[in-house]
């Protein structure tokens, strides 16, 4: 459903994005991974509308991401940056219900809908408690629940919609990374597209249907989470020697340094 | 953080309050007001009603309304709760208009008292207007505006306007000094039925078109790029609100000279009681700043009576022991 068409992201005199060529679809969720300055988060922006590329195009549902009327954009593509500042004392369901403004549900809905984004990511109890008072992982959760209300599925939803998230689990705690990708994992089960950076291979391994891998502002291998992290790709894009083993557990494939 | 207070009741409260501030002020003067009199329709009592204080009221009202609710705009723009209308170089730029003014009405005697009066405050607004449209200006880029740009600018367009200002006042004669100094600490004495109507005419758009971007606004307050990716279309909300609030207070400042405090104080206190919310936040302000002003101009009137303390004066010495109080507190409020 979006479509990243040779795209090329030239920044003065750095070339930060070469040739890409990327379509994220209905139901998958897609990792980059890449090393640090290779063109995760640039590649996103690219995506989410918010750099133009200078060369190539990128589409949402075959038309031009600059050919949507804003909000009819935003009730199908909702962007969780790597980091955002807020420094107004909102309270936690004022930030959740802000994913609301595109939509015309009427307050009631956008009220439960909000209410249900904040159980997902187990900040319910968190509701009346200003964002300024939270910690880092807390503040996290509570965007990671605005922009999942945003997309909610909803009767009055788009049919198709994605979710592009920063490192969203940069601050969180173990268990609540794995929730969140297992909760990444069932809302695109249920049809959402995911487009996710992450740091963490082995999250990328377990619950990826594809990986792109980028370096120095290429994507230099894009499949099958499995194909594309292999040891020796790893330890040419990373320059980290690892092993991939089998979990003692339920014996899938693991990356160990 | 101190409770919030419950959105439903604040609005009522506040309309409430700008009722008493309006009678209040109506009532008050260096002349008692017999309210007897007025029944009995005394001529004199009539003309002290209708013909000063009633426009000086709404006069007071219109400008504190638009500095209040244009300081939540800005500081919601600015997406800092310590930002100031003045930041767009307003009132620098008015205060230049006004002595340039006074200064050449000296210099080459301009007109008579009352022509005089009118060309100062054409001089003022036109000084405000141009003054926030050169920043304007020169914080645009082919991406948009740059609120970043927009202070800098702001804080140079200002220092620029503050030195040619200095400079005037160090040229003119005494009386001609005396003039800038007592129009920069601001006063409503001037009020009239036209100066009303001309207030409600530039004041009006901000008045009602600001509180219809709240949404929009919340939006912004978790970032730009966050509030675009929310649907806002933030070039044209920042181009909107900036030129509606340079309309607002270059108008204020033009008849009421610089009022100090009002744009900064009123929706940070407000904020701290009710909130970051836009949508109540704005119409609060706009209610609780012409309040504000109502009162601290009927304060004006009778402290020093007959004598009339300017406006400027008591706001700014009301309002900076309040901010620094609010300031000393910050941390419960603000992350450190």
């Amino acid at each position: 459903m979006l479509q990243l068409d040779r795209v090329s992201l030239r920044q003065g005199a750095r070339q930060c994005l070469q040739d890409i060529s990327l379509e994220l679809a209905a139901g998958e969720l897609l990792m980059l991974a890449g090393p640090n300055g290779a063109g995760k988060s640039s590649l996103l922006k690219l995506a989410c509308g918010e750099w133009r590329p200078s060369a190539g195009q990128v589409c949402l549902e075959g038309r031009a991401l600059d050919g949507w009327a804003a909000a009819a954009r935003a009730r199908r593509l909702a962007v969780l940056p790597q980091q955002s500042q807020l420094d107004f004392a909102f309270l936690a369901e004022e930030v959740v219900s802000l994913g609301r403004l595109p939509h015309t549900s009427g307050w009631r809905r956008d009220r439960q809908i909000a209410r249900e984004a904040m159980a997902l990511m187990g900040v319910s109890e968190l509701a009346l408690a200003p964002y300024t008072q939270l910690s880092g992982g807390e503040r996290r959760r509570v965007q990671l629940a605005r922009v999942l209300a945003q997309i909610w599925p909803d009767a009055e939803a788009p049919p198709q919609r994605a979710l592009l998230l920063d490192e969203p689990t940069a601050g969180l705690d173990w268990a609540h990374q794995l929730e969140l990708m297992q909760n990444l994992r069932r809302l695109a089960a249920q049809g959402l597209a995911v487009l996710v950076v992450l740091h963490d291979l082995n999250l990328a391994l377990r619950y990826a249907d594809r990986v792109g891998l980028l370096q120095r502002g290429a994507l230099c291998a894009l499949g099958p989470a499995q194909q594309v992290l292999q040891p020796q790709r790893i330890q040419q894009v990373f320059g980290v020697e690892v092993s991939l083993v089998a979990h003692p557990r339920d014996g899938r494939p693991a990356i160990i340094q | 953080m101190p409770s919030r207070l419950p959105p439903y009741a604040v609005l009522p409260w506040l309309c409430a309050l700008l009722l008493l501030a309006g009678l209040f002020g109506l009532a008050s003067g260096p002349a008692p007001l017999a309210w007897q009199l007025l029944w009995n329709g005394d001529a004199a009592a009539e003309l002290i009603l209708w013909q000063l204080r009633a426009p000086r009221v709404l006069l007071a009202g219109l400008i504190g309304a638009a500095l209040a609710l244009s300081g939540a705009a800005m500081q919601g723009l600015c997406r800092n709760p310590l930002a100031d209308p003045s930041i767009i170089g307003v009132t620098s730029g008015a205060s230049l208009g006004a002595s340039l003014v006074i200064a050449l009405s000296g210099l080459i005697g301009l007109g008579g008292a009352l022509a005089g009066l009118s060309l100062l405050v054409g001089g003022a607004f036109a000084g405000g207007l141009l003054a926030s449209l050169l920043v304007y200006r020169l914080a645009s880029t082919p991406q948009g505006v740059s609120v970043l740009s927009m202070l800098l600018a702001g804080l140079a367009i200002g220092a620029l306007a503050g030195a040619i200002n200095s400079g005037l006042a160090y040229l003119v004669d005494n009386e001609a000094l005396r003039r800038i100094s007592l129009w920069q600490m601001g006063s409503l004495g001037g009020a009239n039925w036209t100066r009303v109507a001309v207030a409600a005419v530039l004041v009006g758009p901000a008045l009602l078109w600001l509180p219809r971007d709240a949404p929009a606004l919340n939006a912004l307050l978790l970032g730009e790029s966050e509030a675009r990716h929310l649907g806002v279309d933030v070039t044209a909300l920042k181009r909107r609100l900036i030129l509606l609030v340079a309309l607002a207070v270059a108008a204020a400042v033009a008849l009421g000279g610089v009022i100090a405090f009002v744009g900064l104080l009123v929706p940070h206190l407000l904020r701290l009681w009710l909130g970051p919310d836009h949508r109540l936040l704005l119409p609060a302000t706009a209610l609780a700043g012409a309040a504000l002003l109502i009162l601290a101009d009927a304060l004006s009137r009778v402290l020093l009576a007959p004598a009339e303390l300017p406006i400027g004066i008591l706001t700014a010495l009301l309002g900076a022991p309040l901010f620094l109080s609010l300031l000393r507190q910050r941390r419960l409020y603000l992350p450190a």
